[in-house]
Parts: structure tokens; sequence; C-alpha cells
């Protein structure tokens, strides 16, 4: 199943984040809870984990680009039908 | 720990983590209306602690509340209502994540005031001992409440009082970003017992067996009148104090050592080695859960918004303060709508 990676919104007055880098390049196969990108916003820069198992495979949002919370930066395939 | 008990315990550990995990989607999408703070981790505690416990038994819970109340057998859809602030949420929208109190299942609530359940606690468990009919009171909390002083104070009365309440202490080593390391100079939390002449517990609260069972000898401790029990579960959040830490105050290393003493883990081990299950079994239970909860979720995003002529029902007696949120507009705007 295709999954979709959003723009996470990791503080209560967050708006947009810039994709500071990406962790897992298109093809890479990610485990849930490790590491995918790393965000940056007003206050700080998080590592974003996946939240599903699967490969990337697409990437939207290249890296230094600020995007809306919400916004779909990637799509994962998941190991599960 | 007889296997269906176990296998019942290993389902509703699962629900609780997949609860989890959806809601940091939601927050992730904006779609919940406050902080989120998650339990991923500490299952074994709620799930060990409540299944000793009926619908006429209570539990205070804290701002990490979703386990609890899940344990105690609240509907999935009406958690996930109350945290996109729907009207058919538990609360009706108005308490969201960290307030989420279901009467109907003994549950007297979540609280987002660090410590703020345990004097409740205490108070309903005297309202047990006096109605006399055999019932107790649970109150979790964490390592950060343990010093606070509503903490000293509901112990030292509930011990006066010989009172119906077990005091669970979820030690997960964090207050926010604080060790416990640097906020208290006891090395367990249950020594503290011994202050107010109360029996104390260490136990492992990654271990649902270990759980279970302290908490039925908790249980046979109070219901024989002997008076309350703190109970310190040692365990981990494996997540972030709320959806968005960043955790820099801890490292990788360290969250991922933790990772291996899950407790769902832990107990699907049990299951497989000890007690004959097939690997099979276990996968399809991790799965229901996972649909049931998507379900759940799903049904909640379709739910109604609370109307606004609702604000203020339930915040007043409305016999002592005919308060409306009409009152509100006139005196602000003459009663227009904004």
């Amino acid at each position: 199943m295709r999954k979709e990676v959003i723009m996470p919104k990791v503080g209560l007055d967050m708006e947009e984040g810039i994709i500071q880098e990406w962790l897992k390049k298109v093809g890479d196969h990610v485990t849930a809870g490790e590491p995918l990108m790393s965000i940056e916003t007003d206050k700080a820069v998080t590592e974003i984990e996946a939240s599903v198992s699967g490969t990337l495979v697409e990437i939207l949002v290249p890296e230094n680009e600020e995007v809306e919370i919400a916004t779909v930066v990637a799509y994962i395939e998941t190991d599960e039908e | 720990m007889e296997k269906k008990i176990l296998l019942d315990a290993y389902r509703m550990m699962n629900r609780i983590r997949e609860f989890e995990n959806e809601a940091i989607e939601l927050a992730k999408a904006n779609a919940t209306r406050a902080a989120v703070h998650t339990y991923q981790g500490e299952e074994a505690i709620a799930v060990g602690v409540c299944a000793h416990m009926t619908r006429e038994d209570f539990i205070t819970s804290t701002h990490r509340g979703h386990g609890h109340c899940i344990a105690k057998g609240a509907q999935l859809d009406r958690m996930f209502a109350e945290l996109l602030g729907k009207g058919e949420g538990y609360c009706k929208g108005k308490g969201g994540s960290m307030h989420i109190a279901d009467l109907t299942t003994g549950n007297l609530g979540a609280n987002g005031i660090v410590g703020g359940g345990i004097p409740i606690a205490v108070g309903a468990a005297l309202s047990m001992q006096l109605d006399a009919k055999g019932h107790f009171t649970v109150s979790f909390f964490g390592d950060g409440a343990a010093n606070e002083g509503s903490f000293h104070e509901a112990l030292n009365m509930a011990s006066i009082w010989d009172l119906p309440v077990i005091f669970v202490c979820e030690n997960n080593q964090y207050g926010i970003s604080t060790h416990v390391s640097q906020s208290m100079h006891v090395k367990n939390i249950a020594d503290r017992a011994m202050a107010y002449n109360m029996k104390g517990m260490v136990v492992d609260g990654n271990d649902i067996r270990d759980v279970y069972d302290a908490m039925g000898k908790a249980v046979e401790y109070v219901k024989a009148g002997k008076g309350p029990v703190l109970m310190e579960m040692k365990t981990y959040r494996m997540a972030g104090h709320y959806f968005g830490d960043n955790q820099n105050y801890r490292t990788r290393e360290e969250v991922n050592s933790w990772k291996e003493k899950d407790p769902i883990l832990q107990c699907g081990s049990l299951l497989l080695e000890e007690y004959g299950v097939q690997e099979e079994v276990l996968k399809q239970i991790c799965k229901e859960e996972r649909l049931a909860v998507q379900e759940a979720s799903e049904d909640a995003k379709k739910m109604s918004e609370p109307k606004i002529e609702d604000l203020t029902e339930d915040l007043y007696d409305p016999e002592l303060a005919p308060i409306t949120w009409k009152t509100f507009l006139k005196a602000d705007n003459g009663g227009k709508m904004r």
C-alpha cells in the first residue's frame, strides 16, 4: 500500500517547516521508528521517524524547501498489503 | 497467570500501542486540538493493573492517560473523537487528549495537572470505605508527580484512614526532560511508602506478568482493610514527552536499548515460549487491533463538530450560575455572533 509521508506539525504553533535533510534515498528500505528526515522549524531541528515499514518510492519535496504542515512530502510503499 | 488472561492482556497492549501510533499520526496532520502525550512502552502497567479491576473500581489518570482509559474499557471511537474535538467525544470535545473522563467505566478522568489526580483518588477511596462494598481506587501518576506536594499529602491522609487506594507510580525515568537522578535522591520511589507507614512495592513495569502478580497482591491487601499501597512500576517512555519533543536530553542508543525490553515483545515471547501459542495467533491479534483502531479513527473523523451554543454546557451549575454562551455574547458585543 502506498502511504503518504507528510510535513508533521511538531509544535503547537507550527505552520510550516523546512526539509533540512532526507536521511533515506528513493529506493531505500525504512523500518517504522527509523529516522526518515530531519525538519527545521522556527524553534529547532527535529528528526522524524518513519511511521510505517516499507520502501521510500518517491520524494516530492527536496531538501531546504519550506512547506505548510500536512503537505505530502514523500510516499512509502509499505511492506504489508 | 492463566493463558487466557495473558492473551487478553497481549490484545489490550496492542490496542493501546496502535491507538497511540494513530494518535501521533493525527497530531502530525494537525487534526488534534492540543498536545498529545503517548504511552508507548508503558502498556503493561495499565493493562496488568486494570485486569484486576471492575467498572465499580475507580481510577484517576494523567496527561499520559490514553492507556489507562483504554485498559479500563473505553470505546476507541469516542476517545479519538475527544482528541479531534468532536461533539461525540467523551467530554463533548471540550477536554481533548489530556482530559478524558468516562464515569461509565469508572475512569474519574485524566488530569493536565501533574499530581492532580492523586488527592482525587483519596477522596474516591474515602467514599468507597464509607460505602463498604469492597471497591477500591487506583491512582496512576508519574515519577515527576512523586515530587509534588499533592503526592505526599494524599499518601499521608490515605494512610491515616487506611483507605482502599493503590498508588501506581509509573516511573518512566523522565519528568519531561529531567532524568529522575536529577530530581530525587532515593533509589526507589516506593521507599517513600515507609514515611507513611504504608506498604511499598517495586515492580518491573515492562513485564506484564510481574505487574499482574504484584497488582493481585496489592488488591488483596487493600480489600483486607490493611490500608493503601504504593507501587512503583519501573518503565521507560519509548516515545517523546509529547509528539514533537526532539528528545535532545537522551541518546538514541538509550531509547533503542529500551526498545529491546518492549513490554509487548516480552509478552509475545512469553506466550510463544511458555504458553505454546502459535506465532500466527499473535500476528492475527495485532492485525485485528490495528484494523479496529483504524476504523475507530475513521469513524471519529466523520463525527460532528460541537455546537457553539453548547460551549458553556457542563461548566456551570445551571441553577447556581445561570451563565450561558448567550450571556457572554451579550456582554461582549451585544449578542451578535462573531
